[in-house]
């Protein structure tokens, strides 16, 4: 079946670079395999974000306010069960839902309300930071316990938890491309004025993109919570970054159209390991971010280059 | 009958487009002083131009970039700013004024070159790349601060930044001069011809026989310079640095400023002063939260929203049914 | 049952009326031609009636019911479909995922299986002999090939309304009939549109012919009752005479000197072709539209990659880029109004663009010059505005147009490129163009390329004809006929 063929080779790029980074992270570092299961776990969050980031950019897109959204929704999580007293198994649809809030609010702004999604996002990741800012104030706050122990632990029922959420990952994916919207999505990132006069309802889809979107922010904001195990609204740093340009190894580019979710998130786990593998090499701590910086900066150019169109 | 109607309101959405801002600073004067009596007092809105200044060079190197492109615009500018008011306090403890104003101003330029270099040369699109760019910039910010010991300000600076000049504001008389040599080189060199060509329409410029690459380049390089240049105010009314990210926040309210101020947001159209207006407005508006005692925290909410409301009335894609 | 009504149609594009007040009269089971001059409104009535552009008044009724077309949901909805003369498809998808999305929009619309519309759509592929693997993404199909799928998706859904706006512009002779045979079979269930400027067509297959001008219905005519001459009459109203006057002015100003221009090119799309021109000649290049003329030009002017010669006056050449180009005074203008307006612009700035492109940066702009030559220009071009620092989107298009040649002029340029410029303009426009040209060429040599040979005739004085990149033809003074050149422009389709 050549759709099966396809998504191989559409992944290839995400799983190399990340093979690659393994590799040469494997041979420099002792304890790289060793400290495997929970390195792959801190870069799960990263990764759903990638993934969300990829099915925006394939319908034409851009969502900016990654971070933001994140630490918006690890507020109100946090909140929620700290200041409220939510109900220990609820507290797990809260990040799902307030995720799927913000993909309805991005998606009501940029779909319908047709303003440019770079900015409106940029602007909304300023509103959700400072929300999450007020919710909590400073960091604190504390999860379930059963929650925060299935997170130190690093397993479920025997199940490395990495394993558990790159089977989701690869299931989501999988549903995703099976179903009609993504056929749907891959026409309206590449020419919305022909696949509007298919009949099709673009700004529906687009629309889609952004709530399917929120609801893996969601996701990541879920595990990144489960990880620190309490409300930091200074989380985040280079997400929004880090999931574009793995979003761009796995094949998306701004002019919509392309992408698979699965390449980008491979490709941001290679990215975490990357930023490991610096700090590793052992610059000084305040230096790191100089350095990863000026790597990713390579990366895109690098990709840019590649990509770039023989015009003006 | 009709058509008649739509030119007259064609041109008079063309004019109201720059002064918009200015009636908006009216509209919050008079809230102001309808709360805070002494709002709209002389002293108090020089007080607005002395802050509204660095805020507004950097709206006018924004500014050329937005018009040079579709696409372009730049999101270092609150970065850029930030090196410079930590570099420019280590500097000064070496040399003289002269000397370090150079060097700031060449850094903000070669910032400023490298982001247009990328962005026109490479092809990295504006976003991704003065976004990068603007960790680099913090990057070396933080560096800095963190290995070396940091000077304060002088009393020039302070002087340029918050001293008077027969009771008007030498920050603004700079703003002012700067916005006018801007506003030459826009409409009276090619350079100038050349940039709103550029974004209006590249492929036409392009066979015109002008580089949309250079013209793009020079806008970044001046708005790397004129950013640096803010950082100098900056330090001037701060006194003392305080971490290498202190002009992260106005990194956004730069490029709504140049929005808000009328210039077309895919480029090819606007200019320097509805900005003068709109940046005044968001100085005041700025000024508002602290006198309501708005924590920084919901001021980024507000920031947020407000970015939204603009780009409701400002950039909106067009539709697919025309 | 199948009567359609288009009542008073309106639609305004800014300034310009691209329909004024269409109405016309469709009754079942007829193949109606829609025939008009360029920029008449053909195009637009196709989007207005699809659902892409939205009417600013007028009724649509079917069957006497009223009814209004929304989006181009409604459109499926009502039975319309449409081949767009720029084709409306997903280059990055396959023709296979094109079509998918089609039928499963429609048989979600009707209530029926989408697999039964997919196989109707693959029959029509077959029937117009499409060979290319339907897995192929459009972007890398031939134009002819990227034609059929788009036809193939209008007459697949089974429409009771067909459009074909301009489909045979890229098929062969063989594909024009079996689409031919389609539509006849068809009539007994489909009402059909078809858009053509090619009138011998036109009487093939039509039943009756609407001709539109300037946006309104001139005539409704069975084509019984016409022949094709006076058919052209009707369109064209009057404006032929002019045009002779204009050739026999060039043909007799040509020089008798050595080559003026050479260029021998070899790109994307063309293969090794080599012109000559005399000073004060204008060089027609025909053919079937996307057989490497548009290269052909842009080659020379450096805007796209190409291994080239070319001498101008005797002296070799360097052209790597536009402004180099310009340097010799070889200027290139194109129709595509996308690609040479600053529609924010003023007026003034537009038409000073190249003179301002060969300045230095730093050097001062001087607005009072720009006015002087913005004005020479609108009064010699007959350019309608109200003042030169207008912007330029305030202009109809036919003067926006001029703008653009004014442009070109202004460096009273010693070579022109021109590239379809007359694309979409009115007659009266047109003609007033064939004097500026032909008074530009006194000084010149001129390339002149046009998608329509009627828009060549009657100003050059020599035509060559492309087919995939080479010259299989070349025309002068009595053989240069519109017969002859077009059987050139199709002798190389190898059916």
């Amino acid at each position: 079946m050549s759709g099966v063929r396809k998504q191989v080779l559409q992944i290839l790029p995400g799983l190399l670079f990340l093979f690659l980074i393994s590799l040469i992270s494997g041979i420099l570092m002792p304890r790289f395999v060793r400290l495997l299961p929970s390195s792959l776990l801190l870069a799960i969050p990263t990764a759903f974000l990638a993934f969300a980031e990829t099915l925006v950019m394939i319908s034409g897109e851009v969502d900016l306010s990654l971070t933001g959204s994140l630490v918006l929704i690890n507020a109100v999580a946090v909140s929620a069960y700290t200041d409220y007293h939510i109900n220990e198994f609820l507290f797990v649809a809260v990040p799902l839902i307030v995720g799927l809030i913000i993909g309805v609010i991005h998606g009501l702004l940029v779909a319908f309300g047709r303003l440019n999604s770079f900015l409106v996002t940029a602007g909304t990741s300023f509103a959700w930071s400072g929300l999450a800012l007020v919710i909590l104030r400073q960091p604190r706050g504390n999860v379930p316990l059963w929650f925060a122990e299935i997170f130190s632990t690093g397993k479920i029922l025997g199940i490395p938890l990495a394993a558990l959420f790159a089977l989701i990952a690869s299931l989501f994916w999988l549903l995703f491309s099976l179903s009609p919207l993504a056929l749907k999505s891959y026409a309206v990132g590449s020419s919305p004025k022909a696949t509007f006069s298919f009949g099709i309802n673009v700004n529906r889809v687009k629309f889609y993109a952004f709530v399917l979107n929120g609801f893996l922010i969601g996701m990541a904001g879920l595990i990144m919570t489960g990880i620190v195990g309490s409300g930091d609204p200074r989380l985040g740093g280079f997400s929004t970054v880090l999931a574009v340009l793995a979003a761009l190894i796995g094949g998306a580019t701004f002019a919509g159209g392309t992408g698979n979710g699965l390449g980008a998130f491979l490709a941001a786990i290679g990215l975490q390991f990357t930023r490991n593998l610096i700090a590793w090499v052992g610059v000084a701590h305040y230096h790191l971010d100089l350095f990863y910086g000026a790597a990713l900066l390579v990366l895109i150019a690098g990709i840019a280059y590649l990509r770039r169109s023989r015009e003006i | 009958m009709r058509s008649k109607l739509n030119k007259l309101k064609q041109r008079f959405q063309a004019k109201g487009k720059s002064l918009l801002p200015f009636g908006l600073v009216l509209l919050l004067l008079l809230i102001g002083q309808f709360f805070s009596p002494g709002f709209f007092s002389l002293s108090h809105l020089t007080h607005i131009l002395t802050l509204a200044a660095p805020l507004g060079i950097m709206a006018i190197g924004q500014t050329f970039v937005i018009l040079s492109g579709k696409e372009d615009v730049d999101f270092s500018s609150g970065a850029n700013a930030s090196l410079s008011i930590v570099l420019t306090a280590f500097l000064l403890q070496r040399y003289n004024h002269g000397i370090t104003i150079l060097i700031i101003l060449t850094v903000g330029f070669i910032f400023g070159l490298m982001n247009g270099f990328s962005v026109r040369v490479i092809g990295i699109p504006p976003l991704i790349m003065t976004f990068c760019s603007s960790m680099l910039l913090y990057g070396v910010g933080q560096a800095i601060t963190r290995g070396m010991s940091i000077g304060t300000s002088t009393p020039v600076l302070t002087f340029m930044a918050l001293g008077r000049i027969a009771g008007i504001p030498v920050a603004f008389l700079i703003w002012m001069g700067s916005t006018i040599l801007a506003a030459l080189v826009l409409h009276a060199t090619i350079y100038g011809r050349w940039l709103y060509a550029a974004g209006s329409n590249p492929m036409a410029t392009h066979l015109a026989g002008i580089s949309n690459k250079v013209v793009g380049m020079v806008a970044y390089a001046l708005s790397g310079t004129l950013s640096a240049f803010a950082g100098l105010l900056f330090l001037g009314r701060f006194s003392i640095p305080s971490g290498f990210r202190m002009a992260e926040i106005y990194t956004l309210p730069c490029i709504m400023a140049v929005i808000l101020g009328g210039t077309n947001f895919f480029g090819g159209e606007g200019g320097f002063t509805g900005s003068i207006g709109s940046v005044i407005a968001l100085t005041i508006l700025d000024s508002f939260f602290t006198i309501f005692n708005i924590s920084q925290a919901w001021r980024t909410v507000m920031y947020g929203l407000l970015l939204v409301i603009i780009l409701i009335f400002f950039v909106r894609r067009e539709k697919l049914r025309i | 049952m199948g009567t359609w009504k288009i009542v008073k149609w309106k639609k305004a594009f800014g300034q310009v009326e691209a329909l004024k007040e269409l109405s016309f009269e469709l009754k079942p089971n007829r193949i109606y031609g829609l025939v008009g001059p360029n920029g008449s409104g053909k195009s637009t009535f196709v989007k207005a009636i699809t659902g892409l552009v939205k009417l600013d008044g007028g009724k649509l009724f079917k069957d006497d019911c009223e009814v209004s077309i929304a989006s181009p949901k409604h459109a499926w909805a009502l039975g319309i479909s449409a081949a767009y003369q720029d084709l409306s498809l997903v280059p990055n998808l396959s023709v296979k995922e094109n079509l998918t999305l089609i039928a499963k929009n429609l048989a979600r619309l009707r209530g029926s299986n989408h697999a039964a519309l997919l196989q109707e759509f693959h029959t029509i592929l077959d029937t117009l002999n499409f060979t290319a693997p339907t897995s192929s993404k459009i972007g890398h199909l031939s134009r002819r090939e990227q034609q059929i799928v788009e036809i193939a998706k209008a007459l697949g859904s089974g429409p009771s309304l067909l459009l074909l706006d301009e489909p045979t512009s890229f098929l062969t002779e063989r594909d024009i009939e079996r689409l031919f045979d389609l539509l006849r079979q068809m009539r007994s269930n489909t009402t059909v549109i078809f858009v053509s400027h090619r009138l011998r067509e036109i009487f093939l297959i039509c039943d009756e012919v609407i001709i539109i001008r300037d946006g309104k219905t001139l005539a409704t005519l069975d084509l019984r009752d016409v022949s094709i001459n006076e058919l052209v009459k009707i369109m064209s109203g009057g404006a032929s005479i002019t045009w002779e006057s204009v050739r026999t002015e060039v043909t007799s100003s040509r020089d008798t000197e050595s080559h003026y221009f050479l260029a021998e090119v070899e790109a994307r799309r063309v293969n090794k072709i080599k012109v000559m021109l005399k000073k004060g000649e204008i060089l027609g290049i025909a053919g079937l539209v996307g057989h490497g003329q548009s290269e052909f030009l842009k080659a020379i002017y450096g805007i796209i990659p190409s291994r080239k010669r070319v001498e101008l006056d005797g002296k070799p050449v360097i052209i790597d880029s536009p402004s180099q180009a310009l340097r010799y005074g070889i200027v290139y203008i194109s129709g595509t109004s996308s690609e040479t307006t600053l529609p924010h612009r003023s007026i003034r700035e537009n038409i000073s663009l190249v003179i301002n492109g060969l300045k230095s940066g730093f050097s001062l702009a001087n607005i009072v010059s720009e006015r002087q030559l913005a004005s020479a220009m609108v009064s010699s071009l007959g350019i309608v505005c109200r003042s030169v620092d207008e912007p330029l989107r305030y202009l109809s298009g036919g003067n926006q147009q001029k703008c653009v040649l004014a442009r070109a002029l202004s460096l009273a340029p010693k070579i022109l490129l021109l590239d379809d410029p007359l694309k979409g303009i009115d007659t009266v426009t047109k003609a007033q163009f064939y004097k500026l040209i032909a008074e530009a060429a006194k000084n010149a040599a001129i390339l002149f390329y046009s998608s329509d040979v009627e828009e060549l005739l009657p100003i050059v004085s020599r035509v060559i004809v492309m087919y995939e990149g080479t010259i299989v033809g070349e025309f002068t003074g009595a053989e240069m006929t519109r017969e002859n050149i077009l059987a050139a422009a199709l002798r190389g389709g190898k059916e």
